[in-house]
């Protein structure tokens, strides 16, 4: 049930993506298909009970490595998160550049100003 | 000081802003510093640190923050800190691979401290260092470029000097 | 209960990402995406994730602002319609076809709770966990692994966030008018 959710919100970002005539929309559903993969990502690692992972000092050894949550993919989504913000600077930037060239941010316009 | 209060927003944003950003700013700090023994990292640190800059740039205007800052050390900095990531992980080749953490190994220190773990803090300033430094220049830059229309043709212009330009003549 | 709140805030998400994507009005759907993205950080809270969950507000803010600055202050003309007919059929047919396919593999993972690291017992993680304070020292296990174990990934990502960042700048540069494209003009 939660990984169908899941799934749904990446599908709702792809439509924006592949659909929507506007420049701005387009950069949301990337952004939408971004956050869907992540939380996809920590969901799979996910333990019932878990415990976060971090060593206390009064922390049992043997119940931590027992019922500790995965740390793997919460490595690699906070590099992604990270990542997701540099590759949305460089699509805003081109955004720009392109209204700057056609004066719209409409992309059909965009196809037909370019004949 | 009166020159300034034209530019940016009204005056109890700015008081605000004056009286809270040394709290953010340290909070940043904290992130980045205590990075290795509680839920932190440097990269949520290195961002926060950005927002500080970012949010003097909104309230203050952008005027201000060209004139007492600069775009020249944010930069530097930027450019330094990647070099140095390199140059750290590359010292661990001597010591037995790449990225190895060769200071816990010659100097093993006692657990939950500040200064334990190695080179984990370090790792976590220049991230820090890097990743405020890199979102402040961009952030600065969108801030500055803008598209006008002149004679029926759009340029992208830069806004940087615009004031100072317009005050002289 | 975990699992319930889960839920609960995955269909807040989707029902936010819809909205942003079918309002009319530009600064509307931004804010909208910024509810799905703070909507995001309490999941992670809830999944026993605190550090990406900062991570994620931080960066949600920052988003927002981009966006709003950036873009929609040159053009909020409303612009309303899809694209033509026949290209807009083939797409949602295979947005359909694809949405099959997607639910019929996310039907055969496992139970949600039961992890990888519980059914093998050779995968990474159960080293990391077990000897990973004691080998680096750095009792937040995430660090260690970002920093210390697979600190090749974490250089890599520092390289594509540098290199992301001095593109957006080469892309927004402007010559200046006054000098230099004058003078290369004169000698073309």
């Amino acid at each position: 049930m939660v990984y169908t959710l899941c799934f749904i919100l990446f599908v709702i970002g792809l439509y924006g993506v592949t659909c929507k005539k506007n420049i701005v929309k387009i950069i949301l559903g990337f952004l939408i298909m971004e956050y869907s993969v992540n939380l996809f990502l920590i969901l799979l690692g996910w333990r019932k009970n878990g415990v976060v992972p971090i060593v206390e000092p009064d922390t049992v050894m043997e119940y931590f490595k027992t019922m500790s949550v995965d740390p793997l993919p919460q490595a690699m989504v906070l590099i992604s998160i990270v990542t997701g913000l540099g590759t949305l600077i460089l699509m805003v930037a081109l955004a720009i550049r392109l209204y700057q060239r056609y004066g719209t941010f409409d992309i059909t316009e965009m196809n037909r100003l370019k004949k | 000081m009166k020159k300034n209060n034209r530019t940016g927003m009204s005056l109890i944003v700015k008081n605000t802003v004056r009286m809270v950003e040394g709290f953010i700013f340290l909070f940043g700090i904290y992130l980045t510093l205590y990075g290795h023994i509680s839920p932190a990292s440097g990269f949520s640190g290195g961002i926060v640190l950005g927002c500080v800059f970012i949010l003097m740039t909104i309230a203050f205007g952008k005027n201000v923050i060209l004139e007492s800052f600069g775009k020249t050390p944010a930069y530097i900095f930027n450019c330094s800190a990647a070099l140095l990531f390199l140059v750290l992980g590359c010292c661990g080749i001597l010591f037995g691979g790449f990225f190895s953490n060769f200071l816990e190994k010659i100097f093993p220190s006692a657990n939950f401290r500040l200064f334990s773990a190695g080179l984990l803090p370090i790792y976590n300033i220049i991230i820090a260092v890097n990743i405020g430094t890199g979102l402040f220049m961009v952030f600065i830059i969108l801030a500055v470029r803008r598209v006008i229309e002149i004679d029926g043709t759009r340029r992208l212009i830069s806004t940087e000097f615009f004031d100072n330009f317009k005050e002289k003549n | 209960m975990t699992e319930f709140l889960v839920e609960f805030f995955l269909v807040f998400m989707v029902i936010g990402a819809i909205i942003a994507l079918e309002t009319k009005d530009l600064l509307s759907s931004v804010i909208s995406v910024g509810a799905v993205g703070v909507a995001a950080s309490i999941c992670f809270l809830l999944l026993g994730a605190p550090d990406i969950a900062s991570t994620q507000l931080v960066v949600e803010v920052l988003t927002v602002i981009i966006l709003i600055k950036a873009t929609i202050r040159h053009d909020l003309v409303t612009i309303d319609g899809d694209r033509e007919f026949f290209g807009l059929t083939v797409t949602l047919a295979f947005l359909f076809v694809f949405s099959l396919f997607g639910l019929r593999a996310f039907w055969s993972l496992p139970e949600f709770g039961t992890p990888g690291i519980e059914r093998i017992s050779a995968a990474p993680s159960n080293n990391y966990i077990s000897s990973g304070f004691k080998q680096t020292g750095s009792s937040n296990i995430l660090t260690a692994i970002l920093l210390d174990y697979r600190g090749l990934d974490t250089f890599a990502e520092l390289c594509a966030l540098f290199a992301g960042i001095w593109g957006a700048l080469a892309i927004m540069r402007v010559r200046s008018r006054k000098k230099k494209t004058g003078n290369h003009d004169e000698k073309k």
